[in-house]
């Protein structure tokens, strides 16, 4: 059922690739934003801006169906949820959201 | 005249048999006694001189009207005495006709009685049910409200669970309870989706989108889903089709999909050995769905609740909030059908559900989603994210629609008020201006083309608030193209 033309699975994979060509910026991205929230020591409006990013992050690569970059960006943005939800002092929020964050940026920079 | 008024009185006496002590009294135009025809004592009256003033005995006599005739219902005078009054004035006499009323008088004071106490009664039972609507409205607002409050955590739950599972690095014991908290948080997770949805079905905010699709995909689903032998525990799974199935029918296959999933499930829930069989097949323009097990069976004192909200059998087993029946066989009558049960102590339960089903064909999908007449429909995409901009962009040029692009709610506002569009694809997470505002602001300054909401959300909480904003459709993140065409199709479509 509405399968798409050669032209436009070749548009999408050239799509694809630039999206993942993209991944250095979206690096660069994240680190700005985690490096914001470390010096504001993870204030709500710093913790609000990673959780967009985050956000994008996981829509756009579950679009591209890059399912494990899709749910590590998904498992970090749900702990940024969690945490505007029970308080950003929840003690293991920063050992917690560290380690999620880590993860994506590790599949983020791993060779495509 | 008296010999009138004489057999007048004859035959009030022969009418009520004296019951009604009927008594005539005539008076002159002064009040004043002429005669009378029947017992004076029968009303406390004495016996008067003619001529003398009856005013004293009879007071309703003062202030009359000057009519011919006058009625007094019930009249209480001269020392209680319970009288219906008639006058009739005949020349310059007045005819008083006295016919005791007690009766009536206490029928009529319990008929007074009665009414004030219905009266109480019914403000008492408003209230009541004032107070049991707000209780309603309370009750399921706080299990929506609470609902949504446990998702976000447990959402959290299954991430951190999940990323445990996966870190190779761990010790095989720490990723093995990893594993135990991501099923269980899974599971909570299923049984807070239910006690919503169960609440949605109440409120009647459920939505079933009926559209044509392959039956076969469907059972396909089925047998992947229930057809490992890993899974279903040494249990036999048997997946039988009729060859008078349709190819495709009209329904709505997520829901028809949920209610099999739900049955099929606790038929494996509650058989501990034997099969689990499931059959379908096509009489009457119904599509029959039997689930076939061979566990021990409901006794007949519990088949009658078993589609009750919140009634479980064996309710020491702990399997759940006994929601899953109650939510198939509600989702069953939306989708006009029924689910029943056919089942026998020790021989097993048989669930069928029967569902009304206009038949399609092949050639019905494919006119479902004709692409050749989408090139004059104009879509405005608004979208803050550049990557799925430009996805959708291939899509919806792939599929013959011109796009126009927007990346706020604020622009988009604009551009529906300045451009002809024919549908909105709306991100309902932009920043600043939400989706819920623009559709909003949209449709209150009577903004006509349909909206499709999309939103990374899984919760049916903000399904329902785009919907009730104005969306008339609602998309899950990440888009995928065959259901983002057909969701476009069906809604244009209908929009003529």
């Amino acid at each position: 059922m509405a399968k798409l033309s050669v032209e436009a699975q070749h548009k999408l994979l050239h799509l694809k690739q630039e999206y993942i060509a993209s991944f250095p910026e979206k690096v660069n991205q994240l680190q700005t934003c985690w490096q914001k929230l470390e010096s504001k020591k993870f204030a709500v409006n710093e913790i609000n801006a990673l959780g967009t990013l985050l956000h994008k992050i996981a829509g756009s690569a579950g679009s591209h169906e890059i399912h494990d970059i899709h749910s590590a960006a998904r498992s970090a943005e749900q702990i940024c949820k969690s945490a505007e939800l029970m308080g950003v002092e929840m003690c293991r929020f920063k050992t917690d959201l560290k380690y999620s964050y880590e993860r994506l940026i590790e599949l983020l920079q791993a060779p495509a | 005249m008296s010999e009138h008024i004489e057999k007048i009185a004859e035959n009030l006496y022969a009418l009520t048999a004296r019951k009604m002590k009927p008594l005539i009294v005539a008076v002159d135009d002064k009040n004043n006694f002429v005669s009378h025809y029947g017992e004076l004592s029968d009303y406390k009256l004495p016996q008067f001189d003619k001529g003398q003033s009856c005013v004293e005995e009879l007071p309703f006599l003062v202030g009359l009207e000057d009519e011919a005739y006058v009625t007094l219902p019930i009249v209480n005078f001269n020392d209680d005495n319970v009288s219906s009054v008639n006058i009739i004035k005949i020349n310059s006499n007045r005819y008083v006709v006295l016919l005791e009323a007690v009766d009536e008088y206490q029928r009529e004071q319990q008929l007074t009685q009665s009414s004030n106490e219905t009266k109480l009664l019914y403000q008492k039972l408003q209230q009541l049910t004032q107070q049991l609507e707000i209780a309603n409205q309370t009750k399921s607002r706080f299990i929506s409200g609470m609902s949504h409050e446990f998702r976000t955590p447990i959402s959290s739950i299954l991430g951190y669970s999940n990323l445990l599972a996966c870190n190779d690095s761990l010790d095989a014991n720490v990723i093995q309870h990893a594993r135990a908290i991501e099923r269980n948080a899974q599971y909570l997770l299923s049984l807070i989706d239910n006690v919503l949805e169960h609440a949605q079905l109440e409120a009647e905010k459920l939505i079933v989108n009926i559209a044509p699709f392959l039956l076969h995909d469907l059972i396909v689903n089925i047998g992947l889903m229930f057809g490992s032998d890993e899974k279903n525990a040494g249990l036999t799974f048997n997946l039988e089709t009729s060859e008078s199935l349709p190819e495709v029918i009209y329904s709505d296959q997520i829901r028809l999909q949920q209610i099999l999933i739900n049955v099929i499930g606790n038929a494996f829930k509650y058989t501990e050995k034997g099969s689990v069989t499931v059959s379908f097949d096509w009489h009457d323009e119904k599509l029959v769905v039997k689930v076939t097990d061979s566990g021990p069976g409901i006794p007949i004192e519990h088949q009658k609740n078993i589609f009750q909200a919140y009634s479980r059998y064996n309710s020491g087993s702990n399997k759940g909030a006994g929601l899953g029946l109650s939510i198939s066989a509600q989702l069953a009558e939306k989708l006009q059908g029924k689910l029943e049960l056919k089942s026998q102590l020790g021989k097993g339960s048989v669930f069928t559900l029967m569902l009304k089903a206009k038949v399609g064909s092949t050639d019905s999908i494919i006119n479902e989603i004709d692409i050749s007449n989408n090139q004059a429909k104009r879509v405005l995409v608004v979208e803050d994210d550049e990557d799925l901009i430009e996805l959708l962009k291939i899509y919806l040029h792939e599929y013959g629609y011109s796009t126009i692009f927007a990346t706020n709610g604020n622009s988009a506002l604009q551009q529906c008020e300045n451009e002809a569009i024919d549908l909105v694809l709306l991100d309902m997470q932009l920043p600043k201006l939400s989706g819920i505002e623009v559709v909003k602001s949209l449709r209150s300054s009577k903004f006509k083309a349909p909206i499709i909401g999309m939103t990374a959300s899984s919760n049916i909480d903000d399904k329902v608030k785009a919907l009730e904003a104005g969306c008339d459709e609602f998309l899950s993140k990440p888009i995928q193209p065959t259901s983002l065409l057909t969701a476009i199709n069906n809604i244009l479509s209908h929009h003529g």
